[in-house]
């Protein structure tokens, strides 16, 4: 990608107009952003509440969980409306009439998420904290203490990489939704494919196949490398890098990085495919567009 | 100014649009005039380089619709037939949104948005929710919506279809208002007394063929084919019909009641002012001889059952 249409899409691009409306829909007290802004804020002052009352029993992994388990259902609940929703209301053909690409489009909107899905990386930092704090005092006491056992503690770097690893997997889900978005004719079926998605590639298949892996030795290499982009399992690997005895098949240095990298390759082949699939008006009939006109 | 060269468009076996050709300068507001179905919308969309046709091109001040869409949706400002309103924002949002994607730059979108709403009559609604305006005041945004870039095109589908006679002549008024501002404006409608007020260029498009397409009282003359006199004879009429038809140029005679007449003729005006001294001279007492005029309806009923080619 050359300067300009990075600048053209990142920089530029007058569709950025989306974050503003963005947080007024999802962060306000008016219609949809009230409903979202107290759900949103009664989770997360509870969570707050919880790790600051057990702080010295909560792992750091719990709050990761949580985010990690939010942004699954976050990522598809804002954006599912994104494209197939405009269509639907009719708003759509305002924009495809607007001197502003395709790409340009779907990247505004992009963009406007992942402001979402940073802000609440951020926010999660502060009970994430907590519980780092709470795992130190812990762990001197029972260092100092009578038995001399501790539980081992999560470091601040592996901590941080889950941190990093969450996000760019919310931003992936972020891509994905808008994809989907953009491919459905209906939002909610745009909604459903997404959760179905998540839910089918996360959850049921990793609860269906990792247990075979424990049984069968043959087996669990490749049952491990089905699951490595799993970020439930990789987050477990990273927070507990120097377990007491690790029967896996993958190293455990192949959680982490590996996985961030595909998360965000991943984000820039769901967004390019979202763009390509841009070519229908309200009307589904193909528009301008293709060799002709890069419009 | 506007050029369309040959715009056509299939969907799969049917031809919606054919070989549609005309050309408009600032200033006009152009009538597009079709019964449902008739292909308006397709080449509107067109226009609006939402479709691709499937032949032929339009320009729009040296930008080309395929060449240069970019250019184009720069210029024009486009209302569909149907559209919706994102919800949950405010009058001055919903524009400020629109103004930003047509990168108005910051320091004059405010000035902007007020003069669109002044423009549209919103003035008083600046603060409100969308979704709370009447149909009719959300139209009138629409049409605000189209203007914040200062467009040269405004494609206007069906404006007026579901409103009440109140706003749609607030809407007559504001278009005229926009022709007057030196912009090209297109608006479609299958009804034609809504378009007849205030447009100086009509075209009537039907199966997809623009079948007549000029100012508006030339597309009048140039559609009749006949034109029908009325005459009124206080006595006699049955003898005078029967010499009527004995005319070359008149096509036929039909009585109205004991008196009057109607003439189908298809002569010149001198050949009309014949006719009358010759009904004089014959001794009938004409009390009344004149022209039936016209309107749009009468043509683009004539039109589009096939009277003409
Ligand atoms: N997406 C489509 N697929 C197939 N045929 C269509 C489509 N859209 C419109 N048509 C047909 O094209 C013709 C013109 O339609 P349209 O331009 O909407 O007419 P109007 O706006 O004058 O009522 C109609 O016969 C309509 O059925
Ligand atoms: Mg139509």
């Amino acid at each position: 990608m050359n300067r300009t249409s990075w600048g053209q899409l990142f920089v530029h691009n007058p569709m950025l107009v989306e974050i503003a409306r963005f947080r007024r829909k999802y962060l306000s007290l008016r219609g949809t952003g009230l409903v979202t802004t107290v759900f949103f804020g009664a989770i997360y002052g509870l969570l707050l509440l919880m790790v600051i009352r057990f702080a010295d029993n909560v792992e750091p992994a719990v709050v990761l969980y949580a985010e990690l388990g939010l942004a699954c259902f976050i990522a598809p609940a804002i954006l599912h409306t994104a494209i197939a929703g405009e269509r639907e209301k009719r708003t759509w053909d305002f924009l495809l009439v607007a001197p502003v690409t395709r790409a340009q489009i779907v990247v505004g909107k992009f963009i406007a998420a992942v402001q979402g899905i940073i802000a609440m990386a951020v926010l999660m930092l502060l009970p994430l904290g907590v519980t780092l704090l709470g795992q130190s005092a812990r762990f001197q006491r029972e260092t100092w203490g009578w038995d001399g056992y501790s539980r081992p503690t999560t470091g601040l770097y592996d901590t941080l990489l889950a941190v990093l690893l969450i996000a760019t997997f919310a931003i992936m889900l972020c891509a994905m939704t808008l994809f989907f978005s953009a491919r459905c004719k209906r939002s909610l079926m745009a909604l459903g494919a997404s959760l179905g998605a998540i839910v089918v590639a996360f959850a049921l298949f990793p609860l269906l196949t990792l247990p075979l892996a424990e049984d069968s030795f043959e087996w669990k290499f490749w049952i491990e490398l089905c699951n490595l982009f799993n970020p439930f399992v990789a987050v477990s690997h990273v927070l507990d890098r120097n377990p007491t005895y690790y029967e896996g098949a993958i190293p455990a240095a192949f959680y982490g990085w590996p996985q961030i990298g595909f998360y965000v390759l991943a984000t820039i082949g769901f967004l390019a495919w979202a763009i390509k699939t841009v070519h229908w008006p309200d009307n589904e009939k193909k528009f301008i567009g293709g060799k002709r006109a890069r419009g | 100014m506007l050029e369309v060269k040959g715009l056509s468009k299939d969907y799969g076996g049917l031809r919606a649009v054919d070989d549609v050709k005309f050309a408009l300068q600032p200033g006009d507001v152009f009538g597009f005039i079709g019964s449902n179905g008739a292909g308006k919308t397709t080449t509107i969309r067109m226009l609006a380089t939402l479709l691709e046709p499937t032949e032929g091109t339009a320009s729009l001040n040296g930008c080309d619709i395929l060449d240069d869409p970019m250019g184009v949706r720069r210029q024009i400002g486009y209302m569909p037939d149907f559209f919706g309103l994102y919800d949950d924002v405010k009058v001055w949002e919903y524009l400020d949104f629109f103004a930003t994607i047509y990168s108005v730059p910051g320091r004059q979108r405010p000035k902007v948005i007020d003069d669109v709403l002044e423009l549209t009559n919103l003035t008083g609604k600046k603060e409100a929710f969308v979704q709370t305006l009447s149909r009719g005041m959300q139209q009138r945004l629409c049409l605000a919506r189209c203007l914040v870039h200062d467009p040269t095109l405004l494609l206007l589908d069906e404006p007026a279809s579901g409103l009440d006679p109140r706003a749609r002549a607030e809407l007559k008024e504001l278009i005229a208002e926009l022709g007057r501002m030196g912009k090209i404006v297109i608006v479609s409608s299958h009804i034609l007394p809504e378009l007849a007020g205030f447009c100086n260029t009509v075209g009537i498009i039907e199966r997809g063929e623009l079948l007549a397409f000029g100012p508006v009282d030339q597309i009048v003359r140039q559609v009749q084919v006949a034109r029908i006199l009325e005459a009124r004879i206080l006595d006699r009429a049955g003898e005078a019909a029967s010499m009527l038809c004995g005319v070359p140029s008149v096509a036929s005679v039909a009585p109205i009641d004991e008196q009057k007449l109607r003439i189908e003729f298809h002569g010149s005006l001198d050949e009309q002012a014949d006719l009358l001294s010759r009904l004089i001279a014959t001794g009938f007492r004409v009390v009344d001889f004149r022209e039936l005029e016209a309107n749009l309806e009468d043509v683009f009923l004539k039109l589009t059952t096939g009277a003409v080619n």
